[in-house]
């Protein structure tokens, strides 16, 4: 089967070495600088990219500190169920049992 | 067989994520030429396979963290080089310039003018054949790859390369036979 091969030396780049080996080279050269650049560019971009990230971590970080110093209180919450609660009943046309204590909860 | 062993091209592709400026000059040297093989079996012209070849291996090496398979650094490259190569041939149809044109290679110009009448033979043998016939040929006959390595860069089995390689082989013959030298004497011009 070996011996059937088609000789195709006149096709061979890599007949007249050193030119094939310069090829070799530049390819190796080119793939390495553009490899550089890039790398060079993420650095440049890694320093704002970090102090962007902290400035919106710390804005985030604020923002839910506020959230949680600014939660209703348990009354206002309890003022909010109940007032749902005859919401719902009022939209059933039922009067419950203990309105009146719902009424009491609901009174500011 | 290919010029590194699976062990030996895992070996430099590590290296050269790490940034090792002598496994990259070694990965392209021990690869462009199947780069080029696969080029050539797609564009038809040496220069052009050449330029397809050079470019293919500068973009495997830049981006060689994506070879998933460190010991396949061939056939991802091959992969790349076809890709590649395709993408020339269907800019040259968009430009309509005809895929049979055949130029004098600017980069490698034949050494004597038999040696550049052989060339051309081969080539018009070659554009005969179908795309895949052509790459398994050249990757076998000129690159000496194995059939279980062109296999698994043309994603192709055993069975079929070696039926390609046969079809080939038999197609370029009887092409190379019936365009020998003496049946056809006014060849190419290869002076200009």
């Amino acid at each position: 089967m070996e011996d059937d091969r088609i000789d195709f030396s006149s096709l061979d780049p890599a007949r007249d070495g050193d030119r094939w080996q310069r090829l070799a080279g530049e390819a190796a050269a080119r793939a390495q600088a553009r490899r550089r650049s890039v790398g060079t560019l993420l650095a440049s971009w890694a320093r704002p990219a970090l102090a962007a990230a902290a400035v919106i971590a710390l804005g985030v970080w604020g923002t839910t500190i506020w959230r949680a110093r600014s939660a209703p209180s348990p009354q206002v919450m309890a003022r909010e169920a109940a007032t749902s609660e005859l919401l719902a009943w009022a939209y059933a046309d039922v009067v419950p049992e203990d309105a009146l204590d719902l009424l009491r909860a609901v009174r500011p | 067989m290919r010029p590194l062993s699976d062990t030996a091209t895992a070996e430099l592709v590590r290296r050269a994520r790490r940034g090792d400026a002598a496994a990259f000059g070694e990965l392209a040297r021990a690869y462009l030429r199947a780069a080029y093989a696969v080029a050539l079996a797609v564009v038809g012209r040496p220069a052009d396979a050449e330029d397809v070849a050079q470019e293919a291996m500068v973009v495997a090496l830049e981006k060689i963290e994506s070879c998933r398979e460190p010991a396949r650094f061939g056939g991802w490259l091959v992969t790349i080089a076809r890709t590649r190569a395709l993408n020339l041939l269907k800019a040259r149809r968009l430009r309509d310039v005809p895929a049979s044109e055949r130029v004098v290679d600017r980069a490698d110009p034949p050494p004597s003018p038999e040696r550049g009448q052989e060339r051309d033979r081969l080539l018009a043998g070659l554009a005969t054949l179908p795309e895949t016939q052509r790459a398994v040929v050249l990757l076998h006959d000129l690159e000496g790859w194995t059939h279980a390595e062109i296999a698994d860069a043309l994603g192709t089995s055993e069975g079929m390369s070696r039926q390609h390689l046969f079809q080939a082989r038999r197609a370029l013959r009887a092409e190379l036979h019936e365009h020998a030298p003496g049946d056809t004497p006014d060849e190419v011009d290869h002076g200009g």
